[in-house]
């Protein structure tokens, strides 16, 4: 069972949503920028398919709070089981869905069956959760609490103590339920409850809570060892005062990781595999290895249905595959969310950058010397900002990765542009090849900064300096290296191989004037020795050779300086002069009853 | 349950895909509710084990209920599901419209029966419709199998490829052709569930009379088309008897009065044609009520006239259907009738025993309205000043008019324009109601063959056996009685007709309608 369709209209920041899944995502990982609405899409589907009896919507639940425009929310299920195909369950309302994720009314024998649930609330704030069809008038059919209960949804978040004690709609209260059949062990548990002060708790739940403790174990929730449901006195209702304890310490006592975990463990005991698990800010008190843990057992392919997740952890996405990474973006009330793709080009990025993806706008830069450039220059620009108290790169959402090299560089910028994120391409320009695809890259809407003319990026700076910017260059390049003494030697001997003059003092441009070497040759001699030697191939690097290109005079009115400014305003560019790209929403947002 | 049944039925289960031909009064649905009941209780071949699930199949409410019933006395009712086969295809192509090619309306109209058969046939056809039924079902048990049409066969054999544990139940001697369709035949039957013999005792003549029961067994045998049935030289059993009566217009309103106690049922079956029930009902001057068919005809039309009615004739209109329905109400005569045609009050004309009836029409030709006309019929069906006969055709009425009066907000509202259709809406809804709950129960009853399969009375009256001489309306009409049958005619001795399966003009519509032991087509033995 998975969830394969989300349609999500006027509820809360969402105005419109429309998102099919594939069929083989099990696993679900939102990241997006804050006010990307991935919680409240969490929060729709949980509303959905929740089997609560009612749950109480207000005025602020509608966009915009215009309780005029009905909040319609629609979660198709597909990968039905037979116990949901039957009639008695969802067998007389079943939908087609067909493999691009548009809903047809009946299932064709080539689509795949699913059941689309519907919650409508007006303006009288009532929620009413329905069988939707495409197509279909008159009255739809109403789906009890009873069937959405079937789901076994589950959403873990601040409200996750509930289901660390004994109810009738908690984790805990299910699980006691699928194993002991009625509820007769819960109400004999809770008299139990009253009673648990002379320790009499039923074998049944005894032996349950055993088994929970193991479980714990293994979601490595804590390390339990006396775990037992004891009387939870802060409470004064008659049901759920019957909770879990570890030892004389109720767990809820414990952790917020910790209990985030149980409550998860426990729903899974419940629904042995077949829950649907919504997790909000997976990393959410839970230090990283334990976090990284919590994501392998999330990531077992038998141990829940179908999970989504939001983070917002560098670490969780270090732990995930690039295609279990999902965008999303919001923009005037349209969320959209798209799947990563081409998960080879991604993957990479992903190990290595994976703040990248918590970002808005990722600055791509080709190689490490650029790399190195930018996160320099980003630094000096920020501190510059902070001074007249403007917005630093950070609290734009601005991140600088590495493109390694520029046909990996521009084939990124692509894929991240599709995925809905701002980006800026800084690479130089001396590759026909990777020029002619950065203008397509540029067209869809990425800023590109590339220097001016065909130059790579010693040749651009060289190509600006005066002998004594030469000789710092040199002397810089030298300093920077990693054993300055030896750099001293080969750095010659690299000039000396490209012609500069064999004289003891090569390492100085300002004296190749005097063995007739023109400045042009110099420059070229120089360049060309930087760069196939790679002087500068490594960030550390690349960010010394920022700060000289800054402090360089001679460069302040040239070329180089110019696409260094173009690339500070594309940086800081305010957001709201992203591109919108309404292509790609229009093919996610189709019209159901343009199939019919 | 007793040892023997529990055998036989462990033993049916086994054999599925299976038919089973059982006489009437044999204990039919006793066996199928057995096998259900303990198919249901063992576990199927799920992961994770669950129990059997069965879908148990028939053709009438009236069926639906008697198996219910009997369920529930075995002790065995979850995991059942019970239904006419044409519910349960409304059902399946109510809720797949693309698959079966059909657009069904929320409220079913069973007139259109044949379409929402053809849709779920489609719709079953689908493999994910399959995999809802394998999902849902384990076994499929129909009951009345005889009375299946060719297209409710095809329907049942779709079922089978998604439940192929299914076992079907009929006697081909009741199967009576009521509808448009053709019926399927027994040896199509038998090829696709083949044959289950039992072994069976007549039950519903025990304590009542043995004899009788016996004697409609042993007259399976005689009962072929071309052969002559003499009930004066046949060894008649106890309470079987025949009366020179179709002639004389008294013999029925005696034999009808001397017939049974006033605790017992007595069942008086006229011909086929409809319009002779309520001429005989009316004859036998309100001792007996008239069975109305399923989809009220009758009602349907006069309730059709009334909605063409001027207000002003409302009352014109109630003493016609008065006339129809009480014997006793001569006195509604021309002076009468004219008076209501136009709208004016009669009850200052002198009609010695009818003064609340006249008082009743005054109400009418006063108030002309809906609501006023429920209360005038409520007035003439208590005051008892004629004597009623229709009793369910008066009251679906009067039911209808007043949920259409109820509707309405206002009084002018309550008199209804020529283009408005409540009052057939809510007949609708009063005779598919009637499909759920059952008929009501009254011990006297004047009906037709085609009506009351398997229905069974203390006592039946065959009221003209000239009209009823094909082999299977013959043996239901016999085979309703649990005590006495009295059979009137022209003469004891019956020249056997075949029966039809299919409409007249159909070439191929004349078929012998023989038991089984002497079926002359190739049927597979039941090994």
């Amino acid at each position: 069972m998975q969830i394969r369709r989300i349609d999500i209209e006027n509820f809360r920041g969402i105005r419109h949503l429309s998102w099919a899944i594939p069929a083989d995502q099990k696993f679900v990982a939102l990241i997006g920028p804050g006010d990307s609405t991935k919680s409240t899409i969490l929060t729709a589907i949980h509303r959905a398919l929740t089997d609560a009896w009612n749950i109480t919507f207000y005025d602020t639940d509608f966009f915009d709070c215009n309780i005029e425009e009905p909040i319609r929310i629609r979660v198709a299920v597909g990968g039905l089981t037979a116990d949901l195909m039957s009639m008695d369950v969802f067998g007389l309302h079943l939908c087609g869905i067909t493999a691009a994720g548009q809903l047809t009314h009946d299932p064709e024998d080539r689509d795949e069956p699913c059941v689309v649930v519907e919650l409508t609330v007006e303006k009288d704030l009532e929620p009413r959760w329905t069988a939707y069809r495409p197509g279909t008038t008159g009255e739809p059919h109403p789906l009890k609490p009873s069937l959405r209960a079937r789901f076994g949804v589950f959403r873990i978040d601040e409200r996750i103590d509930a289901h660390l004690r004994w109810s009738r709609t908690s984790a805990l209260g299910r699980l006691t339920e699928a194993r002991h059949g009625t509820n007769q062990t819960l109400a004999e548990a809770s008299r139990a409850a009253r009673e648990a002060a002379s320790g009499s708790v039923s074998e049944a739940l005894t032996a349950l809570t055993r088994e929970i403790q193991a479980k714990l174990q293994e979601s490595g929730s804590g390390d339990f060892r006396d775990l037992k449901p004891g009387l939870d006195l802060s409470l004064n209702y008659a049901q759920g005062n019957l909770a879990l304890f570890e030892g004389q310490v109720p767990l809820m006592n414990f952790g917020l990781g910790s209990r985030r975990l149980a409550g998860a463990a426990t729903q899974q005991l419940a629904y042995d595999g077949k829950a649907l698990l919504l997790v909000d800010e997976v990393e959410h008190g839970l230090e990283p290895h334990r976090l990284v843990h919590l994501l392998t057992q999330l990531r077992r392919p038998q141990a829940y249905a179908q999970v989504f997740v939001t983070t917002h952890s560098p670490t969780a996405l270090l732990h995930l595959d690039a295609k279990e990474l999902t965008t999303t973006r919001s923009s005037g009330g349209i969320t959209t969310v798209k799947r990563l793709d081409d998960p080879a080009e991604m993957q990479r990025l992903l190990r290595g950058w994976p703040e990248a993806f918590l970002a808005r706008h990722i600055v791509i830069a080709e190689g490490k010397t650029e790399y190195g450039i930018s996160l320099q220059l980003m630094e000096t620009w920020d501190r510059q900002r902070a001074e007249q108290q403007k917005s630093p790169s950070s609290a734009l959402g601005v991140v600088a990765v590495e493109g390694r090299g520029g046909n990996q560089a521009v084939k990124l910028a692509q894929l991240l542009l599709d995925a809905g994120f701002r980006i800026t391409l800084f690479a130089d320009s001396d590759v026909e090849d990777v020029n002619n695809k950065a203008a397509t890259v540029a067209a869809a809407g990425a800023d590109v900064v590339q220097w001016m003319g065909s130059l790579n990026t010693e040749q651009a700076i060289c190509s600006e300096l005066d002998p004594a910017g030469l000789t710092a260059l040199i002397d810089l390049a030298i300093k920077v290296a990693e054993d300055p003494e030896v750099a001293m030697i080969a750095y010659a001997d690299h000039l000396k191989d490209r012609g500069a003059p064999r004289i003891d003092t090569v390492l100085s441009v300002t004296s190749w004037k005097e063995a007739g070497i023109e400045i042009d040759r110099a420059q070229e001699m120089v360049a060309e020795a930087a760069h196939a030697k790679g002087w500068f191939k490594n960030v550390d690097r690349g960010r010394r050779l920022g700060a000289f290109l800054l402090s360089r005079m001679e460069l302040e009115a040239g070329p180089l300086r110019s696409a260094l400014a173009q690339l500070e305003a594309a940086v800081y560019a305010p957001g709201s002069t992203v591109p919108t790209d309404p292509a790609p929403i229009k093919d996610t947002i189709a019209d159901d009853r343009s199939q019919s | 349950m007793n040892e023997n049944l529990l055998t036989q039925a462990r033993a049916f289960i086994a054999a599925l895909p299976a038919s089973v031909e059982m006489p009437a009064g044999t204990g039919k649905t006793h066996l199928l509710a057995a096998v259900v009941t303990e198919l249901t209780a063992l576990v199927a071949s799920d992961e994770p084990p669950q129990k059997n699930r069965a879908l148990v199949l028939t053709h009438t409410n009236a069926g639906v209920h008697a198996i219910r019933k009997r369920l529930d006395d075995f002790g065995a009712r979850a995991t059942i599901r019970v239904s006419t086969i044409t519910s349960f295809a409304f059902e399946l192509a109510r809720a797949y419209p693309q698959l079966g090619g059909l657009e069904v309306p929320g409220v079913p109209n069973w007139a259109n029966s044949a379409s929402y058969i053809e849709a779920a046939t489609h719709v079953s056809g689908s493999g994910h419709i399959r995999r809802v039924l394998e999902a849902s079902f384990t076994h499929l048990l129909v009951d009345e199998y005889q009375d299946c049409t060719e297209s409710q066969h095809e329907f049942v054999l779709r079922l089978t490829d998604a439940i192929p544990a299914a076992g079907v139940f009929g006697d081909r001697l009741q199967a009576i052709f009521g509808f448009a369709d053709p019926l399927v035949s027994w040896s199509a039957v038998e090829t696709a569930f083949p044959r289950f013999d039992v072994n069976w005792t007549p039950w519903r003549w025990k304590g009542h009379n043995e004899s009788l029961g016996r004697w409609l067994v042993k007259v399976r045998g005689l009962l072929k088309a071309g052969e002559v049935f003499d009930f004066s030289a046949a060894a008649l059993p106890d309470g079987v008897r025949f009366e020179y009566g179709s002639q004389d217009h008294r013999v029925l309103p005696r034999v009808a009065r001397e017939v049974g106690t006033a605790e017992e049922t007595v069942l008086i079956l006229c011909g086929i044609a409809p319009e002779m029930v309520r001429a005989t009902a009316k004859r036998l001057n309100g001792q007996y009520s008239a069975m109305e068919e399923i989809r009220g005809s009758y009602m349907r039309n006069q309730l059709t006239v009334l909605n063409a009615t001027d207000p002003i004739r409302y009352g014109r209109w109630l003493a016609d259907v008065a006339k129809n329905c009480f014997v006793g109400y001569g006195d509604l005569n021309p002076p009468v009738l004219l008076k209501l045609d136009k709208g004016l009050t009669v009850s200052h004309l002198k009609r010695d025993g009818l003064s609340e009836t006249l008082t009743a029409l005054d109400l009418v030709a006063t108030k002309r309205n809906l609501e006023s006309l429920a209360q005038a019929m409520l007035v003439l069906a208590r005051a008892k000043e004629a004597r009623l006969h229709s009793h369910e055709a008066w009251y679906d009425m009067l039911s209808a008019i007043r949920s259409a009066s109820a509707v309405a907000t206002t009084p002018e509202d309550s008199s209804l324009g020529s283009d408005s259709v409540p009052l057939l809406n809510h007949l609708d809804m009063i005779r598919n109601r009637l499909r759920h709950t059952g008929r009501e129960d009254r011990r006297r009853i004047v009906s037709r063959t085609v009506l009351i399969k398997g229905l069974e009375y203390d006592h039946v009256i065959v009221a003209n056996v000239d009209q009823i001489t094909d082999a299977c309306n013959l043996y239901v009409a016999l085979s309703r009685a649990r005590k006495t049958i009295t059979v009137l005619g022209s003469r004891p001795q019956i020249l056997i007709t075949p029966t039809l399966t299919r409409p007249r003009r159909d070439r191929r519509s004349l078929r012998s309608c023989l038991p089984r032991q002497s079926t002359p087509t190739s049927t597979r033995s039941g090994e």
